[in-house]
Formats: structure tokens, sequence, C-alpha cells
């Protein structure tokens, strides 16, 4: 199922490591996140999977990203496990945590931050491993990607639960 | 994809499975909502693995790259169709209906999946068999449909009143 590039790598590569840290972080970050429901964490977190998925192989049909070593090296060229639970959990976090009630500019930091960690970390992943490879408009791409996909689960949210976190203040009459 | 039998086939399973949609009961738009992600979280890991074992094969399928996997089942047919099972699932009835009710989608799925094997490209058998697929998919849309009873906290009995 290890889909090796290097030769002669041992069978703990830094690659393999990620992935079963990205594993563990997520799951643990699941498990120890207590501002939502059990409930509302599921539905947020397969709500997130529903961007993951369709974006994720849009972005590798197109050519703007390659996942050189990957978990499941035969059956699909994306990277299983960052899409299936690493970035939902990421995305989890986000609307956990999300400052509704601040005002603008801190709202704008905080999906700021969120696209600039991810772009980070693919930039250090293609420095220093073989886990991506992309082309040099990729990091604009999954800064809009993260950004869409994020916020919209966020409303989402709203709208499934009937709150009004992100509506404006209405006037009292 | 040139334009022949598998990508018309192809064509008319998006077009029929989005039209079906309109079938799903007025104010129950969430609960379908909910089923459909949950469904394309199982189908999205099981898919992946009978292809990385090679049991099974896509060779016709839409994104030629990007997945070796069947797009349109994995994460369109299936999710739908465990949508309608699970909404109209007779819950306050015998189990044998219930049994036979599950047996149906089952064998739903085989007949057009075996036909398709046999005079298309869309999906090729290896080591896979048919009875896998009437097994795996009777487990998964009970699995989904467990799923779902929890999420929307309903006692068994009362689904499938409304």
């Amino acid at each position: 199922m290890w889909h090796l590039t290097r030769k002669g790598a041992g069978l703990l590569t830094v690659e393999r490591i990620i992935i079963i840290l990205a594993w563990i972080i997520s799951l643990v970050g699941l498990l120890v996140l207590k501002r939502l429901s059990w409930r509302e964490k599921f539905l947020l977190f397969i709500a997130v999977q529903f961007f993951t998925w369709s974006l994720g192989m849009i972005n590798v049909e197109l050519g703007v990203i390659q996942y050189p070593v990957r978990d499941f090296s035969v059956a699909t060229s994306v990277n299983f496990s960052f899409h299936y639970v690493l970035f939902p959990a990421i995305g989890v976090y986000f609307v956990a945590y999300y400052p509704a009630g601040r005002r603008l500019i801190s709202r704008l930091l905080y999906n700021f931050s969120f696209a600039a960690g991810f772009v980070i970390g693919y930039v250090l992943c293609r420095k220093y491993t073989e886990l991506v490879d992309f082309k040099p408009i990729y990091p604009l791409v999954l800064a809009l990607n993260v950004w869409i996909g994020f916020n919209s689960v966020n409303h989402y949210y709203d709208w499934f639960y009937g709150k009004r976190r992100l509506r404006k203040e209405e006037v009292a009459p | 994809m040139k334009l022949n039998l598998n990508s018309i086939i192809l064509c008319g399973v998006y077009a029929v499975t989005l039209l079906s949609l309109l079938w799903i009961p007025r104010g129950r738009g969430r609960e379908a909502q909910f089923i459909f992600l949950c469904q394309g979280m199982m189908t999205w890991i099981l898919g992946l693995l009978a292809v990385e074992f090679g049991w099974i094969a896509y060779p016709a399928r839409e994104l030629q790259k990007a997945t070796h996997t069947s797009f349109a089942f994995e994460f369109l047919v299936f999710p739908v169709l465990s949508i309608f099972f699970t909404l109209f699932y007779p819950a306050n009835k015998s189990l044998l209906l219930k049994g036979v009710y599950t047996l149906a989608f089952g064998v739903g799925v085989c007949i057009p999946e075996v036909i398709l094997e046999t005079y298309t490209e869309l999906v090729k058998y290896n080591q896979w068999r048919w009875y896998w697929t009437l097994f795996s998919v009777m487990v998964t849309l009970q699995l989904c449909r467990g799923i779902y009873l929890w999420f929307f906290r309903v006692s068994p009995a009362r689904i499938g009143e409304g």
C-alpha cells in the first residue's frame, strides 16, 4: 500500500511519520475538543470532507498538485489521510473557535491564519519531504479552497442548527 | 473520455440520480443531507480499499488521474440511494419485511452492476464477486442508518412514520 519513491528508504520514512502523526493528531484533537457536542463535531467533520474529497480530486486532476508519496498509491493520486481526517479535523476546530461576535479585523485575521497555516504546511512538506509537489499557482488555489471550504461549512453549521452566530446584529425595533 | 456507450450510461446515471433528489420528502432536507455526507465518508475509504487491493476496477471513469474508484457510484449514486433507504425504512414493520427491504436494495445495486460488468468497461471484477457487492451494500446501508438514528436521537421504532 505504501508507495516508496526513495530507494533504500527504511520502514519509517519522514513521510510515513507525518501521515501517521496526521491520524493521531486529528483523532486526539477531535477527542479533546469540548466546545462542541459529538453530534456537532461529526456533522462538521463529514461536511468538511465533502469539500476535501471534491476539491482534492479536482486539484490533482487539473495537475496543479501531485502527491508522490501517499497512502493509497494505486487507488488514488490524492493523499487520503490528509483529506480524510487531518483537514476535516482542522475544519472542525475552525468552526469551534470562530470569533463570530468579534470585529471584522479579527475575523479576517482568523481566516487568514488558517489559510496561511495550510500554505506554510504545504510549502514545508514540499521542501523537506516527497509528500507533495505543486505548481507555483497552487498556494493561491489552496488558500482560496481553505477560505471557501471552511467558511461554507461555518455557514452550513449555522443553517443546520438554526443558529444565528454569523448573522449581522439586527436593529432593535 | 470519448463519447461511447460507457460515457452515455454515465451521463444517464448522473441525470437520473440528480432527478431522484426531487423525491426527497419536503422538510426532510437536513436528514437527507446528513445521510448523504455520512455514506460518503464510508464509501470513500471502502471504495479505495477495494481498488487498492485490486479486487475491483473501474476502467472507464470520469476522473482518470485523481482516482481509480468510481466517482459517480461512491460519491453520488450510493449516498443518494442511502438517503432513500433510510428515509423510507419500514421501521415499525416486521423483521422479515425489514430484511426483505434491505435485501431489495442490495439486489437493486447488484443486478445493474453485474450487467454493467458484463457489457461495459464501467466496472470490472477481478477477485470481486457479485455477492460481495450484495453483502457490502446491505451492511453499509444499515451502518449508515445506525449513525442516522444516533445523530437525530430517534428511537428506531419512530422512523418511517413521517
